[in-house]
């Protein structure tokens, strides 16, 4: 039976039961067409990863690393003293 | 609220940029919403229960937050109506650029899907979830997780087949 495109993502994935795992290998091993699909895939996950990745390794804004400077004590946890 | 939980959240922060720079489609926008997103959480901490995930309720968070975004505006989910990325993808001759330019389409691609498979598609490949906590965070069986993530995963399969195969004239 041909694989699903649904199992040779979850495969890609690491989702699939270690028994499914087994027999999509099998399937891919004997599968040029089917070796070259996980391939694709496989790169495309990886240059998604590096898409976004790309615009992050600029430091996280000041104006969000403050949001947790400022965040206000519950009610009634103030320190004494202050209020 | 506790300091744990604050180091936890600002730890968060590179991953909840990343996903809302996926949702949104640019910096700008999706610091935006991870500044709404951290400030509703701040807000709730008393309802994200101890010892679940708390990157997974803070996904939850700015997803939300974007999908009422939209729905306030008005606006297409497409979020590329208003971006110009033509420039870019006319360019793409220029050697020294071509891994920046690879990766600019890549996200003008993730930009073009409907937000239910793009919301997937970034918890999955980027942020790394199991489809399981993906499930949980987007309120959705695991079948429709799958089957959607598949329509993406395919369509993004089918773009850069094309994209190799359109190189040169």
């Amino acid at each position: 039976m041909r694989l699903s495109d649904e199992i040779l993502i979850a495969y890609v994935d690491g989702e699939l039961p270690p028994d499914q795992v087994r027999d999509v290998e099998a399937q891919v091993a004997a599968d040029a067409a089917l070796a070259a699909t996980v391939d694709a895939l496989r790169a495309g996950s990886s240059v998604l990863r590096a898409a976004f990745n790309e615009p992050m390794r600029a430091p996280v804004p000041d104006r969000l690393t403050k949001l947790f400077d400022a965040a206000p004590a519950p009610r009634g946890t103030r320190p004494p003293g202050v209020g | 609220m506790d300091d744990n939980i604050r180091r936890e959240m600002l730890a968060l922060l590179p991953r909840l940029r990343r996903f809302a720079y996926g949702l949104t489609g640019s910096t700008d926008e999706g610091d935006d919403l991870v500044q709404a997103t951290c400030e509703r959480a701040i807000r709730h901490i008393d309802t994200w229960q101890p010892g679940t995930r708390l990157d997974s309720w803070m996904y939850r968070i700015a997803r939300n937050t974007y999908l009422n975004a939209l729905r306030a505006k008005r606006v297409r989910a497409d979020h590329l109506q208003n971006v110009d990325h033509g420039e870019l993808t006319r360019v793409d001759g220029a050697r020294a650029m071509e891994a920046h330019l690879t990766f600019a389409a890549v996200r003008d691609f993730i930009g073009r899907l409907p937000e239910e498979q793009r919301s997937i598609v970034m918890l999955v490949c980027v942020e790394g979830l199991a489809y399981r906590e993906v499930a949980e965070i987007l309120d959705l069986p695991i079948g429709t997780v799958t089957s959607r993530l598949a329509r993406a995963r395919i369509a993004l399969k089918d773009f850069a087949d094309d994209g190799a195969a359109g190189e040169g004239p």
